[in-house]
């Protein structure tokens, strides 16, 4: 299996802390903090359908909004095969960063 | 409920990919919404604004990936679609690739006919003062204006910047010398010294602020200068100037080198010289605005309006010309405008000039709007010629291609893809077509230079904005002859195209013959234009013009003779070649001044062309008497002799001319008529023959500013002949070489702009009838491999090889038949229309009309049977086995 890009790992892993409230908007303000760098829209969402066609993740729709033009927040949700994704680049981390001189 | 920018909102629903459009534009949206609350609308568009660009990069990376993806994959489909079907795919794209050039060649045209004058900076604001002189009995527009009007207009009117006249005055044959460099030279002009301020005429040598601002000055163009001086320095040196008029020569010293004037000026020049010191000049001419002398520009402040200086026009003619008018006590303005004479200034626009203003004394040869418009429509008809074929040939495939695309959408392709496909096969073709459209018009370059007799560079056909032009035009020539195809083929459904039930055959063969009988419209309307205006150039070329243009000779120049021409002519008639000789003001073909004449004190007085004229020149022209004789030298009583044509005889309205006298009204000298000669012509055929008078060897003429001797010589030793004369002329004009010409060349280099348009008209109808005639070769070749078997039954049961032949060939030569019926009435019309612009021209033929039905009948008969032929000769037992 191919390793995740780093793009795809922060936002699976944002995916996966905000759970139920995982839809676009939220997952880049949570890369986005985490990064301390505004992502762009189009940053977001590219690798997202990526990552839906690889099937790591699935979409919900939710209730129709009236701010969103009418259009209902699209809901992003892991599955068993990005959890897995996720373990696995996890793995690389740490053996990669275990044993290592300090860095400063 | 704020909503975002809808450009910026449409820009991402472009650029989203389709799985991600809903929810982004959804976050997109709600974002919009909580900014507009919280920080105003306009920070929240300008957020909307900034979020689209910075995605444009990465959305647009991955909209091309899979847009480059397919691509590559239509290219692939469409290149061995094309090797599958060699030869539609050469018919294919040598047809628009004939069409494209065609295309080529006639936006060069296009483009550099509108190119005129725009070199001036300010050509915007730059008008031409030109003139409409009325007179009591007719009008005459002329680009020339009165001397003093720039002057006038500088002083007079503020929407003027600067004002400067150009002139010709008496320099239609300059001698021009330097040393032992002597030339005739026809592009010699005069202007004033503030030129510069009007026009861009940019200088290698010397300054505008001086060039031209004393006194017999001139500046050159390099070329010009090159001839004269060489390599040394030319400014600063003397050249000797001999105008037209008496043998005087003047110094003119250079001052000016300037770069040859671009093709796309409306006035050439090879020397300019400062015109206020013009040596002909005099206060009085100077002075004069009842003239027509000078060509007039004005440059307009670029605030200022052409219609308020248009709206100030009448009143400086009146005031100056009513009180020049008064002056010379001879009449008043009102008194003058009552009578129905008058002058009538008004502005042309520089860049209009060109195809625009076809008026009397025009500073060269203007081009034609009508033949611009023409020609773009010609280009275009050929080009839908070239995607006719295309979308014939797609169409007429369909059934073969039907379970292509039924295979394609079973596999899962959206019936979007499909049309993408076909168009992507289409414009391949058409881009094909580009690259061989640039090589046959970069190969037909020489033939161009040689049907409109000016050399084309490669260069000039092929710059940047033309090339990116030709790109386009491919582009939508494939798409819109991919359009209709791409539409048809990609509706077959899969389930009827496997159950084969369908007849795919009979789909759009209405449309294709309709498409045949148009493109064969076309063919044959341009073929039947080509022979009409070929056919009126021969009755031209061969039509009595009422004199004998052959074996005569123009000497030009011999107003320097002045008391020698009578020795000089029986110096002429003395050789044993010449058979007559006489001296003219004017030959045919040569522009003829008007004076006005009456032949009975009371009658109102009569413009006729005036030619003065020595002894001989009836004889030596070969005109023909209607009544009376021509002027004989031997009666002394002839000196003041008259001789009309019959149209100026019908115009003085005289029963009885011989004997009569014959009055020249403005200076009151007064003739004898003693003979009537037919009708001749002195112009090109488009003109009417005007009512001409022959003044006979009249004293005041030995003054005249023009004069030239025609010469009829016999048919044989022409060489030696013109050595003999070239002896004569040394012995009595040492000073000047020799300027002989024939006159039948002259007077038919008036019709070099019929040849052209006659030489174009051809290439171009040949163009369309071989586009035409690929096309109609491809569907029959189609049909006859479609109908194979077919034949082969036939065959079997006994069908000759020629009903077989006739079975393929009938559809077609249809279409064809149906076409002629269409276009011949609207070709009889259109060019009885151009026909019109001729006075005197031939009535197209019915046997012209039919002729050519019939040779684009046969070629397309011929086209299609071949295949025919081929097909119904094949021997059944082959054809039927592959069954």
């Amino acid at each position: 299996m191919k390793l995740l890009s780093r793009a795809e790992e922060m936002l699976l892993l944002a995916v996966w802390r905000l759970q139920e409230e995982a839809y676009g908007l939220a997952i880049r303000d949570e890369v986005s903090q985490a990064t301390d760098y505004t992502w762009s829209i189009g940053a977001v969402y590219a690798p997202l359908q990526r990552l839906e066609k690889k099937g790591y993740v699935t979409t919900r729709m939710g209730t129709p909004v009236a701010e969103r033009g009418g259009r209902s927040k699209v809901y992003y949700r892991l599955t068993p095969a990005g959890k897995k994704a996720l373990t696995r680049i996890q793995q690389v981390h740490a053996y990669l960063w275990t044993g290592i001189p300090a860095l400063t | 409920m704020p909503t975002p920018p809808p450009l910026a909102a449409w820009l991402l629903r472009r650029l989203l990919p389709s799985d991600v459009r809903y929810a982004a534009l959804g976050d997109f949206a709600e974002q919009f919404a909580a900014l507009a609350e919280a920080k105003g609308l306009a920070a929240a568009r300008r957020w909307y604004w900034t979020e689209v660009g910075r995605s444009v990069p990465s959305l647009f990376h991955n909209h091309a990936f899979w847009r480059g993806y397919m691509l590559r994959n239509y290219l692939r489909v469409a290149f061995r679609t094309m090797r599958r079907q060699p030869v539609f795919a050469a018919i294919n794209v040598f047809g628009m690739a004939l069409g494209l050039a065609a295309a080529l060649l006639i936006a060069h045209y296009l483009v550099r006919e509108q190119a005129y004058d725009r070199h001036h900076q300010h050509a915007d604001h730059i008008y031409r003062v030109a003139t409409e002189r009325q007179f009591p009995d007719q009008s005459v527009r002329t680009a020339l204006s009165p001397r003093p009007l720039a002057a006038a207009l500088q002083q007079a009117a503020p929407e003027v910047a600067a004002a400067t006249r150009l002139s010709n005055d008496r320099t239609e044959q300059v001698l021009v010398r330097h040393g032992t460099q002597q030339f005739y030279e026809t592009d010699f002009r005069f202007a004033d010294p503030n030129v510069f301020e009007v026009f861009d005429l940019p200088l290698v040598q010397g300054s505008s602020a001086t060039a031209l601002a004393e006194p017999r000055t001139v500046i050159l163009t390099e070329p010009a200068a090159r001839k004269y001086f060489g390599n040394t320095d030319p400014l600063g040196q003397v050249l000797t100037i001999r105008l037209r008029g008496d043998g005087d020569t003047f110094d003119y010293r250079v001052t000016g080198i300037a770069e040859a004037p671009p093709p796309t000026s409306h006035f050439q020049f090879d020397f300019l010289a400062h015109y206020p010191s013009h040596p002909f000049m005099n206060p009085q001419r100077a002075d004069n605005w009842r003239g027509l002398a000078a060509y007039t520009y004005v440059r307009l402040h670029p605030s200022a309006s052409a219609d308020s200086l248009t709206a100030r026009l009448p009143v400086l003619t009146e005031t100056r010309l009513g009180a020049q008018l008064e002056a010379g006590g001879n009449t008043t303005m009102a008194a003058f405008q009552a009578a129905g004479n008058g002058f009538r200034f008004f502005l042309q626009p520089l860049r209009d000039i060109h195809l625009h203003s076809a008026l009397a004394n025009e500073l060269g040869a203007n081009g034609s709007a009508a033949y611009v418009r023409f020609f773009g429509l010609l280009a275009v008809f050929i080009l839908v010629l070239a995607g006719v074929n295309f979308v014939n040939l797609s169409t007429a495939q369909g059934a073969a291609r039907a379970r292509e695309v039924g295979v394609r959408k079973a596999l899962g392709s959206a019936r979007r893809q499909l049309v993408h496909q076909f168009l992507t096969e289409s414009v391949v073709v058409s881009f094909l077509a580009l690259g061989g459209a640039l090589l046959l018009a970069l190969a037909a370059l020489p033939l161009l230079g040689w049907l409109t007799g000016t050399p084309v560079a490669a260069a000039a056909l092929l710059g940047p904005r033309v090339l990116l032009g030709m790109l386009a035009l491919a582009l939508g020539l494939g798409v819109l002859a991919g359009a209709y195809p791409a539409f048809i083929l990609s509706r077959y459904q899969p389930t009827e195209v496997f159950r084969g039930g369908r007849a795919e055959q009979g789909r759009g063969a209405w449309l294709r013959s309709g498409l045949v009988v148009f493109q064969f419209a076309i063919a044959m309307g341009l073929m039947l234009a080509t022979a009409v205006v070929y056919e009126q150039l021969a009755f031209a070329r061969t039509a009595d013009p009422g004199f004998n243009p052959e074996q005569t000779l123009v000497l030009d120049g011999t107003e320097v003779l002045r008391s020698q021409t009578a020795a000089f002519q029986s110096a002429l008639l003395a050789l044993p070649a010449v058979q007559a000789a006489a001296h003219t003001e004017a030959v045919p073909g040569q522009r003829v001044e008007a004076s006005p004449f009456r032949a009975r004190p009371e009658a109102e007085p009569q413009q006729l062309d005036r030619i003065y004229t020595g002894f001989g020149l009836g004889e030596t022209l070969g005109l023909r008497l209607a009544a009376g004789r021509f002027p004989d030298p031997m009666l002394a009583s002839d000196s003041m002799a008259a001789v009309l044509n019959e149209t100026a005889v019908a115009n003085l309205g005289l029963s009885d001319p011989i004997g009569q006298p014959l009055t020249r009204t403005d200076n009151g000298r007064t003739y004898t008529i003693v003979g009537v000669v037919e009708d001749f012509h002195t112009a090109s055929f488009h003109a009417a023959i005007g009512p001409t008078v022959l003044l006979g060897p009249d004293p005041f003429y030995e003054n005249r500013p023009r004069q030239r001797f025609v010469v009829r010589l016999q048919a044989d030793e022409l060489p030696a002949t013109l050595a003999a004369l070239q002896a004569t002329w040394a012995r009595f004009i040492p000073q000047q070489p020799m300027d002989a010409h024939f006159l039948d060349t002259a007077f038919a280099a008036q019709y070099r702009s019929e040849r052209t348009l006659a030489r174009l008209f051809g290439l171009f109808t040949l163009l369309a009838l071989v586009i035409a005639g690929l096309g109609l070769f491809g569907l029959a070749m189609f049909t006859a491999r479609r109908r194979q078997q077919e034949l082969g039954v036939r065959k079997v049961f006994g069908a000759s090889t020629w009903q077989l032949a006739w079975l393929l060939t009938h559809r077609f030569v249809r279409p064809v038949a149906l076409a002629f019926v269409l276009v011949a009435p609207l070709a009889y019309v259109l060019l009885t229309r151009w026909l019109g612009g001729f006075a005197y021209h031939i009535t197209p033929r019915l046997g012209t009309f039919l002729l050519i039905g019939c040779t684009a009948f046969f070629i397309a008969a011929l086209t299609v049977s071949y295949q025919a032929l081929s097909a119904a000769r094949k021997n059944p037992a082959e054809t039927l086995r592959q069954a």
